[in-house]
């Protein structure tokens, strides 16, 4: 696999990448299994993927480890061992931050909507008035 | 590159590139006849009623965002993220006072950057004109980078190819119409995009089962439907606030409300708006249903598209390919008017040669649509990220434009040293936050240190500007050329 072996993510998504080790594999009947566990020995792994794409963008996973690792199949055969494991942290931001700007952007908008509303509640209406330019009230 | 499988025939894919390259073109061309002024050209001659008016604020606003980013939102970010992306649809709405008042301080108006200019006076003006022109620039380069991949993923067209015809399409018809080119075929593509949006979403509600997709998300991606999951609570006002900040300072929107008849540019972002708002719902409701669906997404950029084609076979892929072709045709046509309208009248006339004929505008305009559409497609040639990592970088610059924007239109104190310094420390803030915490917080962190500023500088300022300022005459471009 292309990817760093250990990897954080503070959202909860990640692309994996990989690539074929053979240079002269048929890709028409050539595939990829793509495995993922929680445990590092990969006792309790599944199958997550399996196909010819060469990456996968995964997202939603919780916070804890995640293990990953490939290897080339056609239909039954396996045409290469398992790559190198990836482990992936996953590490959400902390919902005091998400709250915290979740409040400053609602400060924001309110008083956004405000300025805005109020301010053209305040101006006169050039459809209803014939308006000169010394006439546009605002402010 | 990493492959992704293909769900169209190539030829289908090619057959079908090259009608809709054909019929734009020739639409453009055809609305685009009564381009003869400098003003006509720019702003459709000031004439736009309420019908157009309001479809093309709609399709505008209906984008490769929308087609593509929805869904992504819905994939990376979950039930929040659809949600949080529909809330881009009050960036519309809060324009529609704005459009009215703008009509009436500036009835001779041309660009967002007049209004900057004439003000706040010159440092902000250029500050703007960077932020502006970045900010468009950019979104055209994540408009033909979604022409690209989108038509690669759905018909195995090459990138390079599918990005290349999308963008030269573009830039032929606007070259040849102007704003009456965009307007037009920008009525046509939202009646598409209405239409297709409604065939997809009937197509994937029959096929998609509810209790598979519940039951795949919690055990596999069991954050998508969490209201806990934090990057997505952090991106609801940001991307609030991002769409609010493109559509206030962008000339593209600006551009449109000089073009609207007196009266009709309130009704017609009003309209827009609620039509929009459902529209990112629907299209990103079907990418939490690509788990259970067996697609591998090797972009997040992607899944919506390819889960619509893939659930409803060639038919569906089709009607995507179209829908995707309109969208983001309606997008690269008014970016690069309202971008090359920004260069031509604020760098060109006003910067550089302040005495230039109607003739030699129309010749500059020309040439600055052919410039920014070659300049885009050397940025897209390599791929170089997500559609929202591309168009989000641009955040925090569009979000600290908000507050000098509706104060500068609004109150008579607000001043030039609140919208200079707001708008370049809430980008710099802003852009600080892109890095340490995200893409999804950098609008909103951009926002409100500009907001904070432009209040403590309107607090402390005694100045009160004359609104008379803002009705700069130019007689000059308003007469008729016949240049073509």
């Amino acid at each position: 696999m292309d990817n760093d072996s250990v990897s954080l993510t503070s959202s909860g998504s990640i692309k994996l990448t990989w690539h074929s080790q053979a240079e002269n594999r048929d890709t028409a009947i050539a595939a990829f299994e793509l495995q993922r566990a929680r445990k590092a020995d990969f006792s309790d792994a599944r199958t997550y993927y399996r196909g010819p794409d060469l990456a996968t963008y995964i997202s939603g996973l919780a916070n804890g480890d995640y293990y990953f690792r490939i290897r080339e199949v056609a239909g039954a055969q396996v045409l290469s061992d398992w790559s190198s494991p990836v482990k992936v942290t996953v590490e959400h931001h902390s919902l005091n931050l998400a709250f915290t700007l979740f409040g400053i952007g609602g400060v924001v908008f309110a008083l956004t909507v405000m300025v805005v509303l109020r301010g053209a509640r305040r101006t006169v209406d050039p459809d209803r008035k014939p308006v000169t330019s010394s006439r546009v009230e605002g402010g | 590159m990493e492959h992704q499988s293909a769900v169209l025939p190539a030829s289908y894919g090619w057959v079908l590139l090259a009608i809709l390259s054909v019929i734009w073109i020739l639409l453009g061309m055809y609305w685009g006849r009564r381009a003869k002024s400098v003003e006509g050209f720019m702003l459709a001659g000031r004439n736009v009623g309420l019908a157009l008016g309001t479809a093309t604020a709609m399709a505008t606003w209906v984008t490769s965002n929308t087609t593509m980013l929805a869904p992504q939102f819905a994939y990376e970010l979950g039930i929040w993220g659809m949600i949080a992306y529909s809330t881009a649809a009050f960036g519309l709405l809060l324009f529609a006072p704005l459009a009215k008042r703008i009509r009436a301080l500036m009835p001779k108006g041309f660009t967002s950057g007049d209004f900057i200019r004439l003000r706040y006076g010159k440092s902000t003006w250029h500050l703007f004109l960077v932020i502006s022109i970045f900010y468009g620039f950019t979104w055209l380069i994540s408009m033909g980078m979604a022409g690209g991949i989108l038509l690669n993923a759905l018909a195995g067209i090459p990138y390079e190819v599918g990005m290349s015809v999308i963008l030269l399409v573009c830039v032929v018809y606007t070259l040849f119409g102007g704003l009456f080119a965009v307007i037009g075929t920008d009525y046509i593509q939202s009646l598409i995009i209405l239409i297709g949006i409604v065939i997809v979403g009937a197509g994937v509600l029959s096929y998609a089962d509810f209790d598979t997709s519940y039951t795949h998300l919690v055990d596999e991606r069991p954050m998508l439907i969490s209201v806990m999951l934090p990057a997505a609570i952090m991106a609801i006002f940001n991307n609030l606030l991002f769409g609010v900040g493109e559509i206030f300072h962008s000339n593209v929107w600006w551009s449109r409300a000089f073009a609207m008849r007196r009266g009709v540019g309130k009704k017609a972002y009003l309209l827009a708006g609620f039509f929009w708002l459902p529209v990112p719902i629907a299209a990103g409701f079907i990418a939490l249903t690509s788990g259970a669906l067996g697609i591998n997404v090797t972009s997040p950029d992607m899944v919506g598209p390819l889960v619509a084609a893939n659930v409803l076979g060639k038919i569906g892929a089709m009607v995507v390919f179209v829908v995707a072709f309109a969208s983001l045709a309606s997008s690269v046509d008014s970016l690069l008017a309202a971008t090359s309208d920004l260069i031509t009248e604020d760098i060109y006339r006003k910067l550089i040669n302040p005495k230039a004929s109607q003739e030699t505008l129309r010749k500059a305009s020309a040439y600055i649509i052919v410039g920014l559409g070659l300049a885009a497609w050397l940025v897209c040639l390599p791929r170089v990220g997500t559609l929202a990592t591309v168009l989000f970088f641009a955040g925090p610059m569009v979000g600290a434009c908000i507050w000098p924007i509706a104060t500068g239109l609004f109150w008579k104190k607000a001043n030039t040293r609140g919208a200079l310094w707001g708008m370049l420390s809430g980008s710099v803030v802003g852009l600080f936050a892109y890095f340490e915490l995200g893409w999804y917080t950098a609008s909103l962190i951009g926002a409100a240190v500009s907001m904070v500023v432009v209040l403590i500088a309107t607090a402390v300022s005694r100045h009160e500007f004359d609104w008379r300022r803002l009705d700069e005459k130019h007689p000059e471009l308003e007469g008729r050329v016949e240049s073509r």
